[in-house]
């Protein structure tokens, strides 16, 4: 039974501005604690967090370089701590995650010595509201320019990795001018503007005006965990504010056309649709809509011998890899693969096809099946990964819903043939987007062995 | 049909696997575990570094073979029938094996997807029209990989250290020599290689060992089967010191990136002393190169690399070295102050509270890899194919003593034993670049 082994979260605090998630299980020997700031995605707000959330690491009080808090989480047996500044929808998300062994099974002696949880929530305590900062009160000037060259050096490197670079700029081509089409780490420009002033208020406006979640994975029960988050974060007392909302995308009147040249040998080909256009994109996805389009996006582009898969790679031989990815929060699809710049028209060709023979209605009952399979194989597996569990959850609460797996799966495998194929006949193209490789491509392969 | 089963337990971290030697050679490792998943890993002593005509074996035979068990009877892929099932399969090669796995979350059909997994490992369909297909999307892997800069600064560097061991080539060979590979090399290499003797097969998840031998026995015969053609193991004789302290190519890259390697010419063959090898280079890699660590430190705050840093240590069949990566506007500069940090290091010696803590870690990432059933079966398979038991690494971790670590630092960290590769942007001063290798 889908979700039998998910545990629902229990909530504290909730509507305080700081609410806690815990999901207590004894299934794995690591434990997870998270906490996400959420605001309004705004392309200076996330680069002054993508700024803050490497300043954040340089140093705190307790711990005042990035060497000595390394080192403090070394002992803490290899404690990890991640900051991730990232896009949900049209909400930026700053999550401070760390990953720690469960008490338990440390080395014979040591559990008793040593209470994780605590300890972890100590650093993270510091990290977030006690970062090194100057007699004047700002964040330190040479951790802020450090960072800012950090920053800089990351926005022009965004271009070495193809793959990665075609699939963001796709969504910022797609959603230029709206919050999901902003750059997270900015602008060259914008990153060199700002100043130690700019970014401790924006770090302060973050603390006291975002939506913060706490989300606990592990052994410890919600008192005990919510006694922790008390002794370590009860200072803090956001606003509780409105979650961000939203706003569906609507594809343009015209096929978006955009090609990039770069040296690179293999192209890559990126299609973009939408679910909504100008005619009505006032409509909210309806929960139908959503769960066909997860149907569709996994018998087209998830699962193991999806339909683009087939066709591009097993019958026409044209990629290596084909992906496919739905943003149930933007009601966006798309499709991106690595292709020979000769085939561009062929592989181009052949993605339309398949979604046409879809929308015509040209849907197999055991591919439809597969696909539903697939999908219930994941959210089955979600119950062996804290991580899995921990963004289910999450993202659930950032868009005010509290739909358990169990409940989102049987609204999945309610769904039918004539579902997908009318989804996949109200999709918009939107944007082609082609980064053409300029290297020449060697058919031969030259004479080496 | 019975099955002697041995059990091994490891009670502090409420953990045991089973191990069952089956009459056609085939080895099974089960680890029941209560998760949702269960995870399936077929492995196959033929990798990268093998060959029926040894170093003139073409390039990426292992791998293009892996790709061609994917073709069914009739010429369809096979995954068909795994996703048929509800599950997913997929596979990998390295440079000692080739594994297949595959997963899914449904008990009712994980022993059909079990079977369909050695079914499809146990027999091989292939035509030269396949071949030729295969080709072509193997070509475009191959373009995919040389197009990534961090990949190309990787390969460039084994080549450096490397001057003739096969680890210098690429696991999915190069154009050029996937255009040399036949149905026939193929067929020769599956007849020589994929026998059950030379294979292993790791589960975990909610299972039990009987159900999976009884598969393995609806699969396979109990008989070893017999091949006129006889794998060869290539040991070409390789100098201690690199190939070429210095090597660079120039990409589409923003910054320029780096890689310095270590080789260490001292690799064991016997299993116990190959894991103490593992186990010292591990943490010595983490002590000296980690972000916790002086290096680290001394780059970071002086603005010479980027955040973002990668290390590690890799120790295989006649290979040994370690590797750190990163961007740094002068790459020539960040290799100059590493040496000088070894030296130096060389000099006052290491320190033991690094040694500690990076045991320390070692241990976690150890721990964190028994939550997931598909690491557990990769683990399971990879140690037990290096000959060790899933369990031994902890033990060794904490035998390992501070000196032996200092051992081997004295021993590898020679600059005779160091080189770099770079990725110079197209753009970029040529005067800045070392001597390009000849």
């Amino acid at each position: 039974m889908i979700g039998n082994h998910i545990p629902t979260p229990i909530r504290v605090g909730q509507g305080s501005g700081r609410e806690l998630l815990v999901m207590t299980t004894r299934r794995f020997k690591t434990a997870r604690l998270t906490v996400t700031l959420c605001t309004e995605a705004d392309e200076t707000q996330a680069m002054l967090c993508s700024l803050v959330c490497g300043v954040l690491r340089r140093g705190c009080e307790g711990y005042p370089s990035l060497t000595a808090l390394n080192r403090r989480l070394d002992e803490l047996y290899g404690t990890t701590l991640t900051v991730r500044s990232y896009l949900h929808g049209d909400t930026h998300v700053l999550a401070l995650t760390a990953e720690m062994l469960e008490d338990c099974f440390l080395p014979p002696g040591q559990g008793q010595a040593l209470c994780l949880l605590e300890s972890v929530a100590e650093v993270m305590a510091h990290m977030l509201f006690h970062p090194l900062r100057d007699e004047t009160g700002m964040l330190r000037a040479t951790a802020v320019e450090a960072e800012k060259q950090a920053q800089t050096d990351s926005i022009r490197a965004e271009s070495n990795d193809p793959r990665t670079y075609a699939a963001a700029h796709l969504r910022q081509i797609m959603c230029e001018g709206e919050p999901h089409g902003i750059r997270l780490g900015g602008t060259e420009t914008a990153v060199a503007a700002v100043t130690p002033r700019v970014l401790t208020e924006a770090w302060e406006r973050l603390l006291t005006r975002a939506v913060c979640r706490f989300a606990y994975v592990g052994r410890c029960d919600a008192p005990t965990v919510q006694a922790v988050i008390d002794q370590y974060f009860g200072h803090w007392t956001p606003i509780p504010r409105s979650r961000p909302l939203t706003v569906l995308h609507s594809a343009p009147t015209e096929l978006r056309r955009v090609e990039e040249p770069r040296p690179v040998e293999q192209g890559r080909l990126c299609m973009g649709w939408a679910l909504r256009d100008t005619s009505n994109a006032h409509e909210p996805l309806t929960p139908k809509e959503d769960a066909a389009m997860t149907v569709m996006a996994e018998l087209l582009g998830g699962m193991q011998g999806s339909l683009l898969f087939r066709r591009l790679r097993e019958e026409l031989g044209l990629c290596y890899e084909c992906d496919g990815v739905y943003d149930g929060e933007k009601g966006t699809w798309t499709v991106t693969c690595g292709i020979h710049p000769g085939n561009r028209e062929a592989a181009e060709a052949a993605v339309t096809e398949v979604m046409n023979r879809l929308a015509e209605g040209e849907i197999d009952s055991d591919d439809l099946r597969m696909a539903v399979t697939s999908l219930g194989n994941g959210y089955r597996q979600m119950a062996d990964s804290p991580a899995a569990m921990e963004s289910f959850w999450l993202r659930r609460m950032m868009n005010g819903q509290e739909e358990s797996p169990a409940a989102r799966w049987a609204r999945i495998s309610a769904v039918t043939a004539e579902d997908v194929c009318r989804v996949a006949g109200a999709l918009r193209p939107d944007t082609v987007y082609f980064l053409r490789g300029t290297c020449p491509a060697d058919e031969e392969g030259g004479t080496e062995a | 049909m019975k099955h002697t089963v041995m059990t091994h337990p490891y009670p502090h971290l409420e953990e045991q696997y089973h191990e069952i030697r089956h009459p056609s050679g085939l080895t099974v490792l089960v680890c029941p575990k209560a998760l949702s998943t269960y995870y399936a890993t077929l492995g196959v002593r033929f990798g990268a570094l093998d060959g029926l005509q040894g170093d003139k074996t073409p390039r990426g035979v292992a791998h293009f073979l892996e790709h061609k068990m994917f073709e069914g009877a009739d010429g369809t892929e096979v995954d068909r029938v795994f996703s048929a099932l509800g599950a997913e399969v997929n596979a990998f090669t390295s440079y000692e094996r080739t594994a297949y796995q595959c997963s899914c979350t449904d008990g009712e059909n994980f022993s059909a997807a079990l079977e369909a997994l050695l079914q499809m490992v146990l027999s091989l369909t292939v035509t030269e029209a396949s071949v030729k297909r295969e080709r072509r999307i193997i070509a475009e892997e191959i373009r995919m990989n040389g197009d990534s800069p961090y990949e190309r600064c990787y390969a460039e560097l084994i080549r450096a250290l490397y001057v003739t061991h096969g680890v210098r080539e690429e696991i999915c060979g190069t154009r050029a020599s996937i255009n040399r590979i036949t149905a026939g090399v193929l067929r020769d290499h599956y007849q020589a290689y994929y026998r059950p003797d030379r294979m292993m097969l790791a589960v975990c998840g909610p299972v039990a060992p009987e159900d999976v031998m009884a598969v393995v026995d609806g699969c396979l015969s109990t008989e070893m089967p017999v091949s006129h053609l006889v794998p060869v193991m290539a040991m070409p004789t390789e100098p201690g010191e690199v190939r070429v302290p210095e090597t660079s190519v120039t990409m589409g890259v923003a910054k320029p990136l780096f890689c310095l390697g270590v080789k260490d010419p001292e690799v064991p063959t016997a299993p116990t002393e190959m894991l103490k090898k593992d186990v010292c280079m591990t943490v010595l890699c983490e002590m000296l190169f980690s972000c916790s660590g002086e290096l680290y430190r001394e780059l970071f705050e002086a603005g010479a690399i980027t955040p973002g840093w990668s290390y590690g240590s890799s120790l295989g069949r006649g290979y040994a070295f370690h590797a750190v990566s990163g961007e740094a506007d002068d790459p020539i500069e960040v290799y100059a102050r590493c040496k000088d940090y070894l030296h130096r290091m060389r000099r006052e010696g290491l320190s033991r509270e690094d040694f500690e803590r990076s045991r320390r870690v070692l241990y976690a990432d150890y721990v964190t890899g028994l939550d997931a059933a598909e690491d557990v079966a990769e683990s399971m398979l990879s140690y037990a194919m290096d000959g060790l038991g899933l369990y031994d690494l902890p033990q060794m971790v904490q035998t390992v003593t501070f000196e032996d670590i200092c051992r081997l630092f004295d021993r590898s960290f020679t600059d005779a034993h160091v080189a770099l590769s770079v990725v110079w942007p197209e753009d970029d001063e040529p005067t800045k670049r070392p001597e390009k290798e000849k």
